[in-house]
């Protein structure tokens, strides 16, 4: 049997703070506004199903003659929702900060700790929930959908794999109460298996297919957009690639994101009261890099420096592994 | 994607009623018919839909990395030939291919679940849906011709009840006074049937709910309608 393609990254012992959350009745001036543009740039194939079934033919991709396919935009560029990729970053940044879950099923809810129960009251929100939002709370952050730069996809077979089976194993609970030990995050790997002879065949962004989006942000303080930039890969000591989609366990879904720039309103006053906008304040080149050192400066203390080494070892751009051809 | 929509004949009544009957007599995943439908949908504005469609239900059935039990194989299989069957020779047409398969997914599923024992289902002859002339030549004789019978009987029958229906259907005014025969009471909820109509009315009654009964016969007097003509509100007299 293969070694398992990921890793359980441990709750923290102590229970999360939870705070009452900015709101978004009005841009505070000693919190951080503005837009982050991002490329994604893919490592390994990504796979992001709609449930739709088409001919090969129909979406431009050779040698498969019908698969699942991927969103694309009208005009039949690849697109990654940006629900997905929202789920995929709060994952991570629940996981570096003192943070709950932010759904459950409740088949496992005696299983998991209360203290790690969805925030249920928005006036008591965890850091991740107050960001990324909670139950009658909408977050402080948006995503758009990336959209690739350029039009065309591939095609590949994901293997067969089976599902999530917390209740044949072990690893997944503590010895001594039985509740769930953590988080759980697939690795980063060299390249993307696939199974021509008995996969499923699919639509997929190839290696090196570019994306672009943008997270627009309010409200946010300082630590906050420090934790977010890290989760993003931004920290230089502790790089990060995001996994998106399906097949994480055979290598898919790998994506390495650069920030182009950050746009910020120069000016709040100015930017709602006239009919046109002023041009916003663009931050790049050492400009923006010396923002985000800086909002990265902040959130030491806030993210939890354990959880982050671990996360940073699991998704680690370089640290990559093979990965596992047999059942594991 | 495609917006037009078509009045069903009852000749493409007829190929859905047989689509849904072979499927559910072979007890085929409905859901397997609906993916199907979700292309010919996606695909529908192409000229080439009809003969898209039909080169993908074939590959569905070849494509083995697509199925997920040992089931799934025979589902495509009865897919892809019912739908050749009875619709290739709609295939320049589909916006009807869309009503006839959106209608077929479900009845498919009422013959499965209402347990309605599945008679003779429809051939596919006659699949020329408005061509009402040559229909009645083409209908195989013997058997065939006493299911069609039949079948013509019971749309009769059915239309006669519907023209009873819309009979019984009132038209009110408001201020207008009428008989109502009370039929539910459920908690300070009421529900009169307005006497030799259809209409049926529930509302609260909070003061009166306590002192009235079941089957017992009131007035009440109409106080608003609804854009259709019927009654949005009324009073207990």
């Amino acid at each position: 049997m293969s070694p398992k393609p990921y890793e359980l990254i441990p709750f923290p012992t102590q229970p999360p703070k939870l705070e009452r959350p900015a709101g978004h009745a009005q841009f505070h001036p000693d919190r951080l506004h503005g837009t982050l543009f991002l490329t994604l740039t893919v490592q390994t194939a990504v796979h992001i199903s709609t449930g739709h079934l088409a001919l090969g033919s129909d979406v431009g991709v050779k040698g498969i003659p019908v698969l699942k396919t991927m969103t694309t935009t009208p005009n039949g560029r690849l697109k990654i929702q940006g629900s997905s990729l929202k789920g995929a970053i709060r994952a991570m940044y629940e996981a570096i900060t003192n943070s709950t879950l932010a759904v459950m099923t409740s088949r496992y809810r005696n299983r998991i700790p209360p203290e790690r129960h969805p925030c249920r009251n928005k006036e008591q929100l965890c850091p991740a929930s107050r960001v990324f939002g909670a139950l009658n709370w909408q977050g402080l952050v948006e995503f758009r959908d990336a959209i690739a730069t350029s039009a065309g996809s591939g095609g590949g077979s994901l293997p067969p794999l089976y599902r999530p089976r917390p209740d044949q194993c072990k690893a997944y609970f503590q010895k001594e109460n039985g509740r769930v030990i953590g988080r759980k995050f697939y690795y980063t790997h060299r390249n993307a298996l696939q199974d021509s002879s008995r996969g499923t065949p699919t639509q997929q962004a190839i290696q090196n297919t570019v994306f672009k989006t943008q997270i627009h942000f309010k409200n946010l303080t300082p630590a906050e957009l420090g934790t977010l930039l890290t989760v993003l890969g931004q920290d230089p000591k502790h790089s990060m690639l995001l996994k998106v989609g399906g097949g994480k366990p055979v290598g898919l879904g790998s994506l390495q994101v650069t920030l182009d720039k950050i746009e910020r309103p120069g000016n709040l006053k100015d930017r709602y009261s006239r009919y046109d906008p002023p041009e916003a304040d663009t931050l790049e080149g050492k400009r923006l890099q010396a923002f985000v050192q800086e909002q990265i400066g902040a959130a030491q203390g806030y993210i939890l420096p354990e959880q982050l080494k671990r996360l940073a070892a699991i998704l680690s751009p370089t640290a990559l592994r093979e990965p596992p051809t047999g059942v594991y | 994607m495609l917006s037009d929509t078509v009045d069903l004949s009852p000749q493409s009544w007829d190929l859905a009623h047989g689509i849904a009957m072979t499927l559910a007599k072979e007890r085929v995943d409905v859901d397997e018919l609906s993916k199907c439908i979700a292309y010919l949908r996606s695909v529908a504005h192409h000229p080439d839909a009809g003969s898209r469609f039909f080169r993908f239900t074939g590959e569905l059935v070849r494509e083995t990395g697509l199925h997920r039990s040992n089931e799934t194989p025979r589902y495509y299989r009865l897919i892809d030939q019912t739908c050749k069957k009875y619709l290739q020779s709609l295939q320049d047409r589909p916006a009807e291919m869309l009503q006839i398969l959106g209608w077929a997914a479900r009845l498919a599923r009422y013959y499965k679940d209402g347990g309605v024992p599945i008679g003779e289902i429809p051939p596919p002859q006659g699949s020329q849906p408005n061509d009402n002339s040559g229909r009645k030549d083409s209908v195989p004789q013997g058997a065939g011709n006493k299911s069609q019978d039949d079948r013509q009987q019971q749309n009769h029958q059915h239309q006669q009840d519907q023209a009873q229906h819309q009979a019984r259907k009132a038209r009110f005014q408001t201020g207008q006074k009428l008989k109502a025969t009370i039929t539910n009471i459920k908690g300070n909820e009421v529900t009169f049937q307005i006497l030799d109509t259809d209409t049926k009315l529930t509302q609260k009654e909070p003061k009166r709910a306590g002192s009235l009964s079941v089957g017992q016969e009131v007035q009440v007097e109409v106080l608003g309608l609804k854009e259709d003509g019927r009654i949005r509100k009324a009073k207990l007299l």
